[in-house]
């Protein structure tokens, strides 16, 4: 596979695919020069420390790498899902400390079966999501990409805008509110 | 279904899907993502807010060759994913944090029928703990100077006439005034995280709040 420009969230999910069935090189390749900039940039939003920023970008795509047998291009994206691996790197990273997490599901567990998406319906859902998260008051929207992109509680944002916390909660939760009834429209 | 009674709101969810919630308040809602498969999907939904912001932050300037270099030479390092341990009653983000078998674990009785067991945490400012109610026992009738997160682990309890299984969860703020009740025929285990001291409500409770207790004798 050759790295070719213009590739969307559905050929990096088959990069991951490829990865996990073959172990592919070329693959892993392609998925690092897309995304380490993109990891590092996130890194640096949350501590300015390159050194640190750049252990970041290696423990999340080793552990995309290592992981990549447990990605269900069904249940998430490609950016989705390596957000989520670089998310929980940053915690043990940056706390030194490992995120708690769920057990996964069981075998034959119903809700999951009913909910089980294609991969197109994930693609539809990721763009659907960035178009609403563009519709958003821009109030709204910043202190959400906050809650995402600092690892950081609630309270410290309140601090580092100057808004009172009880603004910065009604504001993510009315967000969040929005984006979910919206995406089950 | 996350704003009903006995799932996590929306915030909560939120903030886990984004990595800032507090730590042991990340394990009570493991604890219940574990058995809860709605709030696993809609945590899940929420992860894609975070692919959006990946994809949308400014890339940063890397030696991304040199990088790929160091990752490659690395890769056969990279073991396998770990595989979930054999199956048990409890959690396995729970069952790395309790320290054996919670039959056997040194629990300090705080009331009639009610015992804790304080687990470590490693967050400024919160508590985690165990709690074990005997059937039919109750929690001293309390309201709480901050947030209370709570998880049933095994048995049920009785909270307000809504009646909370294992795997439920519960919030409670300083609004709420309340006497949880363990239903009966089975021991309540839970796992209650807290960011600031309870307030007992009754006359023999506030004898016992320290706090409270200070503040009479300087009157």
């Amino acid at each position: 596979m050759h790295p070719i420009m213009g590739q969307d969230e559905s050929d990096y999910s088959a990069m991951i695919v490829l990865i996990a069935e073959e172990r592919d090189r070329h693959a892993f390749a392609t998925l690092f020069r897309h995304y380490a900039p993109r990891i590092k940039g996130f890194a640096l939003k949350s501590a300015p420390d390159p050194a640190m920023a750049d252990e970041l970008v290696q423990d999340t795509m080793l552990a995309v790498w290592r992981a990549a047998p447990t990605y269900d291009p069904r249940r998430a994206s490609a950016t989705t899902w390596i957000f989520t691996i670089c998310r929980n790197k940053r915690i043990d990273l940056f706390r030194r400390r490992s995120r708690p997490e769920a057990d996964p599901p069981e075998e034959g567990d119903w809700v999951m079966q009913a909910t089980q998406e294609d991969s197109a319906e994930i693609g539809t859902a990721f763009r659907r999501t960035r178009a609403l998260m563009k519709e958003l008051p821009t109030e709204q929207a910043d202190v959400l990409r906050m809650s995402f992109l600092e690892d950081k509680p609630h309270r410290t944002i309140a601090a580092e805008t100057g808004l009172p916390l009880g603004t910065v909660k009604s504001r993510i939760r009315l967000a969040l509110a929005t984006l979910r009834q919206r995406l089950e429209q | 279904m996350s704003d009903q009674h006995r799932h996590p709101s929306l915030e909560i969810l939120g903030d886990y899907a984004a990595g800032g919630l507090p730590e042991p308040v990340a394990l009570a809602l493991a604890v219940h993502l574990s058995s809860c498969s709605a709030c696993r999907i809609a945590v899940q939904r929420l992860e894609t807010i975070g692919g959006v912001v990946l994809d949308d932050v400014p890339p940063a300037a890397l030696d991304t060759e040199a990088a790929l270099d160091r990752a490659l030479s690395n890769l056969g390092d990279a073991e396998p994913p770990e595989l979930p341990s054999e199956k048990s009653d409890f959690p396995n983000a729970l069952l790395r944090r309790v320290p054996g078998d919670l039959a056997k674990l040194p629990w300090r009785r705080v009331a009639r029928g009610v015992a804790e067991f304080a687990l470590d945490t490693y967050e400024a400012g919160y508590r985690a703990k165990l709690l074990r109610i005997q059937p039919g026992a109750s929690v001293p009738r309390h309201t709480h100077r901050g947030e209370e997160y709570t998880v049933v682990l095994a048995g049920a309890f009785n909270d307000s006439d809504v009646v909370y299984e294992k795997g439920d969860f519960a919030e409670a703020d300083p609004s709420l005034h309340h006497q949880p009740i363990a239903s009966d025929g089975e021991v309540c285990y839970c796992l209650a995280v807290t960011n600031a001291p309870l307030k007992l409500l009754s006359p023999i409770g506030r004898l016992m709040d320290p706090l409270l207790r200070l503040r009479t004798q300087h009157q």
